[in-house]
């Protein structure tokens, strides 16, 4: 993150840079399951899309949980704990993210679509940043975020 | 056809919303970088400018800043793009001379709303 982040009056850095790089990722899932959805749905693809909404649905719940744990109540003391519960409650589904992209790619979609199968990569790429950020984050065994 | 410009550090994200903001209907100049972005906004007067604010070379804040000084592209909304959700962002963003604020992960139709709204108000001034 460039000073921007560093220059926000009042901001806790280390809390803004990883929610920002965390959300990041998310933003392409989201982004990208959204063009896939409006191609299967120009294509007739109809069994992509569930799963495909069910991988937007589940971005969006992990953005949830990243602004809500990594939030402005965050003080720099309990940030381990808080990156801690971020990990317990993100990195399987993240995992299920990339999986599930893999599976459509693999399993449903048309081998012959350039296009689709070009974002389902695309996609893929970003729910493995996702996982990748989220594995080395402090694992302390702790409950997860209530 | 509106053109906008897009500046965005992560390469995915780039052209991902570069590609649903075609669809749309928009002409979408690309910048990485806020240099970028402020030596495009002046050499194309784009009608609206999208702004992540966590950039590489110049940050968004220091763009903004730019653009808003500058008689030349003052006139141009600024729609100011970030992961941060915190209280007061949002007015970090107006102060650095932003016209609103929308957050990531991006919701498309959302965005578009915000975009559609400054537009609008652009034409009237």
């Amino acid at each position: 993150m460039q000073a921007g982040g560093a220059a926000l009056p009042g901001s806790r850095p280390e809390v803004a840079r990883v929610r920002h790089d965390l959300l990041t990722p998310i933003n392409g899932i989201i982004g990208y399951a959204g063009i896939l959805l409006e191609d299967a749905a120009d294509l007739g693809r109809t069994e992509m899309l569930a799963p495909l909404d069910e991988i937007r649905s589940g971005a969006r719940e992990l953005a949830d949980v990243i602004r809500r744990v990594l939030g402005l109540h965050v003080q720099p003391a309990a940030l381990e704990a808080a990156l801690s519960a971020v990990r317990q409650a993100c990195l399987g589904p993240a995992r299920g993210l990339v999986a599930s992209t893999c599976w459509l790619m693999e399993e449903v979609a048309p081998p012959d679509d350039a296009a689709l199968v070009r974002d389902l990569e695309q996609l893929a790429q970003a729910a493995r940043a996702l996982a990748a950020l989220l594995d080395p984050l402090p694992d302390t065994g702790g409950d997860g975020p209530s | 056809m509106p053109t906008i410009l897009l500046v965005e550090d992560n390469d995915l994200n780039r052209e991902m919303l570069s590609r649903r903001l075609t669809r749309r209907g928009f002409h979408v100049l690309l910048a990485a970088d806020g240099q970028e972005g402020v030596n495009l906004a002046r050499s194309e007067a784009p009608e609206l400018i999208l702004m992540d604010m966590s950039l590489p070379i110049k940050d968004g804040w220091t763009a903004a800043r730019e653009l808003k000084s500058d008689p030349a592209t003052r006139g141009i909304p600024i729609l100011a793009l970030t992961a941060h959700a915190m209280a007061g962002d949002r007015d970090q963003a107006l102060q650095a001379g932003c016209d609103d604020y929308d957050t990531k992960p991006i919701e498309l139709d959302r965005l578009l709303d915000k975009i559609n709204t400054l537009l609008a108000q652009r034409s009237r001034a």
